[in-house]
């Protein structure tokens, strides 16, 4: 009994070192004065300056597709209706060197370039995250009672009021944390991205660039940069998931 | 006949085939156990559930093809539905603006004042006891200026000496505000207490329509059917 109470703290103890130690290392071993270097680093802002922009575009792209689907999938029932709930999950699958090969295989056949443009970080960035984007959605719509929405619209309001005052407002929590979510997928993919547009050059491209031409030494502070950014996008949605959880305990 | 009501809907393994009507102002119960589908019939009558056959008049005109919003039937589920987000004044006048009316002051407190919520209008509904959530929920209802209220066992899990208080403002209500009310219940008892009309439901279909008097030993007769427990008080 006693050994087998050992056994599981061990195996605790270790699962938990081995997510922090390399993120805490990485951050206590990083040059602080090469690190303030990377701040007036102009290529190190102009690929910060595309990640966030593609991946604050894709997310939004990814919620407004995402909301649709996820409503179909919660509110209505048809045949088949887990098998399209599954196909969510597509996206996290495939691997991200594969994703980058498809979506070139469809645009180049379309006729449509997205090779080198930001197009191509977008549309790379959104497939890789809007699985997240969907969930959070779904999640949403299952938490509000359709009574709710079903009492505004017998109260008089038309669907797209109720849609906009009662629906949206409620599930708010969950919008915010699919965005987080896929936004913070969005700007850590690199596979795809590899794939169908190296430049101009997002900050996971940058990192790997730097590690590639002049090793780990200067890909350190960026790296630590970037951690920092997703260490304060983790803490957004805990604290998001935290509020969301004490408003869930309304009365009726 | 001011409202006129006739559904048919199927599903697996239940029929729900009923045909009722009322008149202006008067109080309506439909009364039967669960499952017996007045819930259902209810839905349908706000427009909320589709069925195979629906014929919906109110004054002759028949709503049964229009949306629930223009309906003019407001739906009050078993559950009071407040809206979390907003607090008890703002649900209050949801149907005023929801409609894109002016909030009209004089209706207005005048609700209030009848289901005496003035001192709740600031709370979130989070913080308000079942009894003045259903008495919020009959307000903003009111305010909604429905022709028909449909009420899906609003005295269910209140304590009983606010399920009389709360009887009290349901009965005033048809005559005060000029609504007919049609409401549906498994409690014979809470029935005969409101009703002028009782429709009586089983397995989806109207087996009778009574018409009680307190004092009638008809009105004995039905509580005593439909609650075996409580046999004894008769004699």
């Amino acid at each position: 009994m006693q050994m087998s109470k050992l056994f599981v703290i061990t195996l605790t103890v270790l699962c938990i070192n081995f997510i922090v130690v390399p993120i805490f290392y990485l951050l206590v071993s990083t040059n602080p004065f090469l690190f303030l270097d990377i701040l007036k680093d102009k290529e190190f802002w102009s690929s910060m300056q595309i990640s966030l922009l593609s991946a604050f575009c894709s997310s939004v792209i990814g919620l407004i597709m995402g909301m649709p689907f996820a409503f179909f999938v919660v509110r209505k029932n048809f045949p088949a209706k887990s098998i399209l709930e599954s196909i969510t999950f597509l996206p996290i699958v495939i691997p991200h060197v594969a994703v980058g090969i498809m979506l070139l295989c469809l645009f180049s056949r379309a006729g449509i370039s997205i090779v080198d443009t930001i197009w191509g970080i977008i549309v790379a960035m959104c497939f890789v995250s809007i699985s997240y984007a969907i969930s959070s959605c779904i999640m949403g719509f299952k938490s509000i009672d359709p009574e709710l929405e079903w009492t505004a619209r017998s109260l008089g309001a038309s669907a797209s009021y109720t849609f906009f005052k009662i629906t949206l407002p409620l599930m708010f929590p969950y919008i915010a944390r699919g965005f987080i979510l896929s936004f913070a997928r969005a700007l850590s993919e690199v596979g795809a991205i590899l794939v169908i547009a190296y430049y101009p050059k997002s900050i996971p491209i940058l990192i790997y660039e730097r590690f590639e031409n002049f090793g780990l030494k200067k890909a350190i502070p960026i790296t630590s940069f970037v951690i920092l950014l997703s260490l304060l996008i983790f803490s957004i949605v805990i604290f998001l998931e935290k509020r969301g959880a004490r408003k869930k305990e309304y009365v009726f | 006949m001011f409202f006129e009501v006739k559904i048919k809907k199927r599903l697996i393994n239940f029929e729900l085939n009923i045909s009722l009507e009322t008149n202006k102002n008067e109080y309506t119960v439909i009364l039967g156990p669960s499952g017996a589908g007045k819930s259902m019939a209810l839905k349908v009558m706000a427009g909320i559930e589709a069925s195979e056959y629906q014929q919906i008049k109110i004054e002759n005109t028949d709503v049964s093809k229009l949306p629930p919003e223009k309906r003019k039937i407001v739906y009050l589920p078993q559950k009071d539905s407040l809206f979390p987000h907003m607090n008890v004044f703002e649900n209050i006048v949801f149907p005023f603006i929801a409609n894109g009316i002016e909030i009209d002051k004089g209706f207005l407190n005048k609700v209030i004042d009848t289901f005496k919520i003035r001192f709740l209008l600031k709370r979130s509904p989070k913080h308000l006891s079942g009894g003045e959530a259903r008495r919020i929920a009959l307000a903003r209802a009111i305010c909604a200026r429905p022709k028909v209220l449909l009420l899906d066992e609003p005295l269910s899990f209140l304590d009983f000496h606010i399920k009389l208080e709360l009887i009290d403002f349901l009965k005033k209500i048809p005559q005060d505000y000029n609504i007919s009310i049609l409401h549906v219940t498994h409690d014979p008892i809470e029935a005969c207490l409101l009703s002028y009309r009782i429709y009586i439901l089983k397995r989806g279909k109207i087996v009778s329509c009574i018409k009680p008097s307190l004092n009638s030993d008809q009105l004995l007769n039905l509580i005593v059917k439909f609650s075996p427990f409580i046999e004894d008080l008769r004699y």
